[in-house]
């Protein structure tokens, strides 16, 4: 298990030594952080979130394009003409006739 | 300077930096922002971003100070964060094609000695993030597992499973101790 911790530890140190921390990433974000916190937003600091906006559009698209396909399946709905004679009543009126 | 890796945090610290002290902010959470580009590199396995998702996790960290009144340690604390911003970061991508190009420049960068580093640095490369944070938390930032516990959000002992778990997908004979 020892061994392994080590080669763990060696593997990962080759991947992290290709991509040191930037040098001044600590100044650079807790200057970031205290100053945004102060209502002096610094550039690259947090970008708007638009996620729900991006959300809010695909439902409403989703509504118009359902509203859309309704109105139009209602528009083109025809309405079968009263029958003048329904088969039950003629025979009736024929039997008192008869 | 404090010692907040594993002792508990100065409340007086976290309200100086609530109050926006800058000293006090650099105390408390600037000094664990190397682990946390460490561990966001070891996720994310993209420099950009993983600095991106530190900074974010630094602003976060910094509305979330107060959850640290109860005087929980900051390191596992801010690691936490780290990490939820690292999940929520590879969530977003979800739509995009898989693509390792870090991965690729980091092969280049370095010599690999004999067969079985090579085969474990492979082994490494292959395992997913959830499987990489257990075992770079705990067997390169040496955090005990009770921290491991606190980043993953499992007990100690969930941790160690977690662990042994993913050192079992790079050595599959391996047996828990």
């Amino acid at each position: 298990m020892a061994d392994l911790r080590t080669e763990i530890k060696d593997g990962f140190d080759k991947e992290q030594l290709a991509f040191p921390p930037p040098p001044a990433m600590r100044h650079e974000i807790v200057q970031a952080v205290v100053s945004g916190r102060q209502g002096n937003p610094v550039d690259g600091g947090r970008q708007p979130n638009l996620q729900w906006v991006a959300v809010a559009a695909a439902i409403l698209i989703t509504v118009a394009i359902v509203a859309g396909l309704m109105s139009v399946r209602l528009a083109q709905r025809q309405v079968p003409a009263p029958p003048a004679c329904l088969w039950f009543t003629c025979r009736i009126q024929s039997t008192r006739a008869g | 300077m404090h010692d907040l890796a594993v002792n508990q945090t100065p409340l007086g610290l976290v309200s100086a930096a609530r109050a926006g002290d800058r000293e006090a902010f650099d105390d408390l959470v600037g000094v664990q922002l190397e682990a946390g580009y460490r561990v966001a590199l070891a996720i994310l396995r993209d420099p950009d971003e993983a600095r991106d998702a530190v900074q974010e996790a630094a602003f976060k960290a910094w509305s979330r100070l107060g959850q640290l009144r109860d005087g929980r340690a900051a390191r596992p604390w801010f690691l936490t964060i780290v990490a939820n911003q690292c999940r929520s970061v590879r969530r977003g991508k979800w739509w995009s094609v898989v693509r390792l190009p870090s991965l690729d420049r980091m092969s280049a960068d370095f010599e690999i000695s004999s067969a079985e580093s090579a085969d474990l640095q492979r082994g490494l490369a292959r395992l997913s993030a959830e499987d990489r944070l257990p075992l770079f938390l705990h067997f390169y930032l040496d955090l005990p597992l009770e921290e491991v516990g606190v980043v993953l959000g499992l007990s100690p002992a969930g941790a160690k499973t977690r662990v042994y778990r993913a050192a079992r997908k790079l050595r599959p004979g391996l047996e828990l101790d």
